[in-house]
């Protein structure tokens, strides 16, 4: 605390404090009084303090212009009349509709990628948009390398397939419609052909829309065989039924020639198509459903709970002023 | 529950029964009497305006009603004090924070004029008019070094100075340790000295002298 040493230091304030209020000890107190008889410094320091004192001792003590006893008990809070759901604290609300704007954000943004479909639940939409460019390039590959070995002239197909399976990805948002442009190219190729050309399409609408409508998640290669598989098949059908390799090839690149038969065919391509693409469609178009509802309800949500948040602000503000 | 005049003997007010949570029955008004003069001559120093004082008392008691169910029957005086003490750290804070200018101002010395004068402002036979005015006039600097002080420096000054609490008292009524008390007693006091010190020339001469 203190001492009295050659090195003089002075009382502290607190022990002076105390020392005026009477508050130190018998040996505490006979110790300051001993300094304080040798230091001129603490005596000083002392009587100001004193002094302070004596002048804060002196003020009177007023009394009040009115009693404040109470004839009655005071009313009830103002708070207790607030409906349940107000009475919860100001960071519930705040809280519960961040969380509704976190979770409406998460959803918007995995619809947004289309994570929410049925087809990409495991794979984004460039993934699968890329998937898909793959399956199709391959099909045509595979059905070239059939048609090679026959007229040995596979720049024509190539070219002819590419674009379509680049359109198909780009401008196809979801799977099911992917599947429907899948079964083109291979529809294209008969049309200009012959009528007999038929088998080809439905087969491989059906192989190529059948993993992609169940929504399985299927390995790029595992697809790539079954949708490679169908079309040396329908390729030699065609041959079988008196179809030639080198028109059909040509009549791909000019879809303009096509002939009366062809336009029987483009008529009865979607006709074939509908049986996979109504399955398809529909459960996409549910489930996508399913996804916007849930959208609603939660920026709902959040929409009630900034509200509760407002007006419970300004509740408290209405209590302040009163 | 007792709710009788009879059983509090109460004759200058109505009894009004409450029960801390000990279950021990008091008449809330016979406390009200007992206290308010303190209650009010804290919140008039810490406030320095005698109108938000009686505001701050009768806020309080309403308060300490409300609460006195949680009063644990230790110190009462302590208890009231501390409700006292943080209303009166509410009105200030709501002070600062939307500052008001009186529509009529009127200078520091002539606030209390308008009010209904206390046995206590009024000249005793033994002092003079003069002595009455210096006396007022001191009292006026006193008010002005408290303001000067921290909040809590003043507080603590107040209590232990002006309303003769103890430090173990004053350290419940703040809720802090006695070291913490003791400390911010005598930087109050010493803040109060030297503001004193500053405007010594303008006290009247019988203090001049004695510092």
């Amino acid at each position: 605390m203190w001492s009295i040493r050659r090195n003089h230091q002075h009382i502290k304030p607190e022990t002076l404090t105390e020392y005026l209020d009477g508050r130190l000890g018998t040996g505490a107190m006979a110790r300051a009084d001993r300094e304080l008889a040798s230091c001129e410094a603490c005596r000083d320091e002392l009587d100001s303090l004193r002094t302070a004192v004596v002048m804060l001792r002196q003020l009177p003590m007023e009394a009040p212009r009115r009693s404040f006893t109470m004839v009655a008990p005071p009313p009830e809070l103002v708070r207790a009349r607030l409906s349940p759901p107000m009475r919860l604290p100001q960071w519930a609300f705040a809280g519960a509709a961040s969380v509704a704007a976190i979770v409406l954000a998460v959803l918007v943004s995995a619809d947004a990628a289309g994570m929410l479909a049925p087809g990409g639940q495991l794979t984004s939409r460039e993934a699968d948009g890329q998937a898909m460019a793959v399956r199709v390039l391959e099909s045509a590959v595979a059905k070239d390398q059939s048609l090679v070995a026959d007229d040995g002239n596979p720049i024509l197909e190539l070219p002819a397939a590419a674009p379509a399976a680049t359109a198909a990805s780009a401008a196809e948002p979801s799977p099911a419609p992917l599947a429907m442009q899948l079964d083109a190219p291979p529809a294209a190729k008969p049309e200009t052909g012959t009528a007999f050309a038929e088998p080809s399409p439905a087969p491989l609408a059906r192989a190529a829309a059948a993993p992609v409508a169940a929504g399985e998640p299927v390995d790029t290669e595992v697809e790539t065989e079954l949708v490679a598989e169908p079309p040396p098949k329908a390729a030699a059908e065609a041959l079988e039924n008196g179809g030639q390799p080198t028109i059909e090839s040509s009549a791909a690149a000019s879809p303009p020639e096509t002939g009366p038969g062809s336009l029987q065919e483009g008529m009865r391509v979607p006709a074939a198509g509908p049986e996979s693409r109504e399955l398809t469609v529909s459960e996409e178009e549910g489930t996508a459903a399913f996804w916007r509802v849930l959208e609603g309800l939660v920026a709902v949500a959040g929409a009630l709970f900034l509200a509760g948040l407002v007006w419970k602000m300004t509740l408290s503000r209405r209590a302040d002023r009163s | 529950m007792v709710s009788t005049s009879e059983t509090f003997r109460c004759t200058t007010h109505t009894p009004l029964p409450l029960r801390d949570r000990t279950g021990r029955p008091s008449c809330f008004n016979c406390i009200i009497e007992t206290f308010q003069v303190q209650a009010y001559n804290l919140a008039r120093r810490m406030l320095d305006d005698w109108a938000l004082a009686e505001d701050a008392v009768q806020e309080s008691l309403v308060s300490a009603y409300r609460a006195f169910h949680n009063y644990r029957g230790d110190n009462l005086k302590a208890w009231l004090m501390r409700i006292v003490a943080n209303t009166c750290r509410d009105m200030m804070r709501a002070r600062r924070s939307r500052p008001t200018s009186p529509l009529d101002p009127l200078p520091v010395d002539a606030e209390d004029a308008d009010r209904t004068p206390s046995a206590t402002d009024l000249p005793s036979g033994e002092e003079s008019p003069e002595a009455h005015a210096e006396r007022g006039e001191l009292n006026r600097a006193i008010q002005r070094g408290l303001n000067s002080l921290q909040e809590e420096q003043r507080l603590a000054v107040v209590l232990v100075d002006i309303q003769g609490l103890s430090y173990e008292e004053v350290a419940l009524t703040m809720n802090c340790s006695l070291g913490t008390v003791k400390s911010r007693v005598s930087r109050g006091r010493r803040g109060l000295r030297d503001f004193l010190q500053g405007i010594g020339e303008l006290l009247p001469s019988r203090f001049r002298h004695s510092e």
